[in-house]
C-alpha cells in the first residue's frame, strides 16, 4: 500500500514537471524584435495594433529617455498587458558589430587595394532618414581575395538600430561606387565597373595654341574626389574610370598674364570602356556686372546679389554641375562679381525691404514639365500657365552677358507678424515657428520674443517672395 | 480631433510690401 503510495506521488510530480515544462511561456524574452511604439501608445492599450504577429517584445525609450521594454503576454488578440521592464544593451551608442565587404570586379576576380569607407546609417524603422557616420567613419582596403573587415554603430541613435551603411568604395581602376547596404548577416559582395577613358587640353584663342595646365571639374555624380585625374608623360589631364553615360565638364587654367582662364561648360557621352578626347576653348576671365531694379529706393541698405550657373539637371537629366558666385550690392544698387566662367543660370538679390522677383519660365523643362513627344508652343505655353505660380522661377542669366548691365527686377517684400497663445488664450514665449512659401519655397523659423512691457509676445517672420506670395 | 485636422497648417496671403497680422492658438497635446 506505502509502495503504491509511493509510486502514484512521484508519477504525479512527474506529469507536473512535465506539464510545466509543456507550457507556453509568452512571457520569457525572445530576440529583440525592431517594432517600436511610443509610451503614451502603450498606455492606451492599443499595443496589439503596433505589434506585428509573434512578436514578443517590442523596445521603446519612455520619455525621459530611459531604454524600457514592454512584454506582451499574450501573443493574439487585442487583449494585450504590458509590463514595462529596464532592459540593458539597449540604445548603447557604443555597441559594434563587424561587417564584412568583398569587392570583385565584372568576371568576379577580387579586387584587391580598393578603400572602403562608410560615411553613413540609416535607421531600420525610417530607411528614408540618413545620418553621417557618428566620429571617424570605418575605412579600410581590401586584401588579396578583395575582403576588408570593418565595425559599425549597431545604433544610429538612441531609439534607431542601423539598418543600412553607405559605403564608398574606390579603386584606381574603376568607377568610384557609392551605395546602400541592407545589413544582414554574411559577407556583402559588391562589384566594381571599369569605366572610360577621357584625355583633356585647353586652348586659348586659337585650336593649334594648346594648354595642358589644367584644373577639371565634372558632374558631382561622377563622384570623383580630388587627385581623380592624373598627368600623362605630355602633360595632358587624364581619367581612366569615369562613370559610362552623359557628363558635363568645366576646365579652368591659370595664365601668368591673363589670369584664371575657364572653359564653357561641355556635354560628352562615354560608353563603358570608352575613349574619348576633349580639347576646351579657355575664356579670359570676366565681370558680370548689373544693378537692381530703379524701383528700389536708394541707398540701398544690405544688398547682396547671388548667380548661380548650371548645366543640366533638368527633365531626365540626373546629372548637373554648377557653380555659384556671390556679391554685395552698392548702395547706389550696382554690383560687379568677379571671374565668372561663361554659362547659363540664375540670380538672386536682397536688400533691405526688397527682393528679386521670379518671372515665368522660358521653357516648360525648367519649370520642371517634360514633354515626352514634340508638342506646339501653344501647348507649352498651357502647361506653362496650369502650373500657376510654380511655372515662375528666378530670373536666368547668361555669361558672357548680353546686355551690361543686367537689371535684376525686384519687389517689396512681405511681412507676417505672428501672435502665439496658449490653450488659455494667454501669450506663449518662445513658441519655434516656421514659414514656407509655397511649395517650393524658401523656410525661415523664428521664435517668439518677449515684449518688454505688455502681455503680447510676437514674431515677425519676413517672407522675401515675389509675385503670388503665400505663406502657410 | 481627426488626424486631418491636427496637420493642417494654417495658410495666409501675403502682399508685397504689407503687413499681414495672424494669430495662432496652440492645444494641450496628448499625453
Amino acid at each position: 500500500m506505502r509502495l503504491s503510495l509511493a509510486i502514484f506521488v512521484v508519477v504525479v510530480l512527474l506529469a507536473t514537471f512535465y506539464l510545466t515544462l509543456q507550457r507556453p511561456d509568452h512571457a520569457a524574452p525572445t530576440a529583440l524584435n525592431d517594432a517600436r511604439v511610443g509610451l503614451s501608445e502603450v498606455v492606451q492599450g492599443e499595443l496589439a495594433e503596433f505589434a506585428p504577429e509573434n512578436v514578443t517584445r517590442v523596445s521603446l525609450i519612455a520619455d525621459d529617455q530611459t531604454p524600457a521594454e514592454v512584454i506582451v503576454t499574450e501573443s493574439e488578440g487585442v487583449a494585450v498587458e504590458a509590463v514595462l521592464e529596464p532592459v540593458d544593451g539597449l540604445g548603447d551608442l557604443e555597441a559594434r558589430s563587424p561587417i564584412v565587404i568583398r569587392v570583385l570586379d565584372e568576371l568576379d576576380a577580387p579586387v584587391a587595394d580598393a578603400s572602403v569607407e562608410i560615411w553613413g546609417m540609416r535607421r531600420v524603422d525610417d530607411p528614408g532618414s540618413h545620418f553621417d557616420y557618428r566620429g571617424d567613419p570605418p575605412s579600410g582596403s581590401t586584401d588579396a581575395e578583395g575582403r576588408v573587415h570593418l565595425e559599425h554603430w549597431d545604433w544610429v541613435t538612441i531609439d534607431g538600430r542601423t539598418g543600412e551603411l553607405t559605403i564608398n568604395i574606390e579603386h584606381p581602376d574603376f568607377v568610384t561606387f557609392s551605395g546602400d547596404f541592407a545589413l544582414r548577416p554574411g559577407e556583402h559582395v559588391v562589384h566594381l565597373e571599369r569605366g572610360a577613358t577621357v584625355v583633356v587640353t585647353g586652348w586659348i584663342g586659337d585650336p593649334a595654341n594648346a594648354v595642358h595646365d589644367l584644373t577639371l571639374r565634372v558632374d558631382r555624380e561622377s563622384n570623383l574626389g580630388e587627385g581623380a585625374w592624373h598627368t600623362l608623360p605630355d602633360g595632358r589631364k587624364a581619367i581612366s574610370r569615369l562613370p559610362p553615360g552623359p557628363h558635363w565638364i568645366v576646365a579652368t587654367h591659370m595664365h601668368p598674364k591673363l589670369g584664371r582662364m575657364s572653359s564653357a561648360p561641355e556635354h560628352f557621352e562615354v560608353g563603358q570602356l570608352g575613349w574619348e578626347t576633349l580639347h576646351l576653348e579657355l575664356h579670359p576671365p570676366l565681370d558680370f556686372v548689373g544693378q537692381l531694379d530703379a524701383v528700389v529706393p536708394r541707398p540701398i541698405i544690405g544688398g547682396h546679389v547671388q548667380l548661380v550657373l548650371t548645366s543640366g539637371g533638368l527633365g531626365e537629366s540626373r546629372i548637373n554641375l554648377s557653380d555659384s558666385y556671390e556679391a554685395p550690392v552698392d548702395a547706389d544698387g550696382r554690383f560687379v562679381i568677379e571671374n565668372v566662367r561663361p554659362g547659363g543660370g540664375q540670380i538672386f538679390a536682397l536688400c533691405s525691404g526688397w527682393s528679386s522677383i521670379e518671372t515665368l519660365a522660358d521653357d516648360p523643362l525648367q519649370a520642371g514639365i517634360q514633354f515626352h513627344d514634340e508638342v506646339s508652343e501653344e501647348v507649352k505655353r498651357e502647361a506653362l500657365a496650369a502650373k500657376g505660380s510654380r511655372a515662375f522661377i528666378l530670373q536666368r542669366a547668361q555669361f558672357p552677358q548680353v546686355a551690361t548691365p543686367f537689371v535684376v527686377l525686384m519687389q517689396r517684400t512681405s511681412s507676417l507678424e505672428v501672435t502665439v497663445l496658449g490653450p488659455d488664450g494667454s501669450p506663449v514665449e518662445g513658441a519655434m515657428l516656421g514659414a514656407t512659401r509655397g511649395a517650393n519655397g524658401r523656410r525661415r523659423q523664428e521664435r517668439t520674443a518677449s515684449r518688454a512691457s505688455t502681455t503680447c509676445r510676437r514674431t515677425t517672420v519676413s517672407c522675401t517672395t515675389r509675385r503670388r506670395t503665400e505663406c502657410e | 480631433m481627426t488626424k486631418q485636422d491636427r496637420f493642417a497648417i494654417p495658410r495666409v496671403q501675403l502682399s508685397p510690401g504689407e503687413v499681414t497680422t495672424a494669430t495662432l492658438r496652440l492645444e494641450a497635446g496628448a499625453e
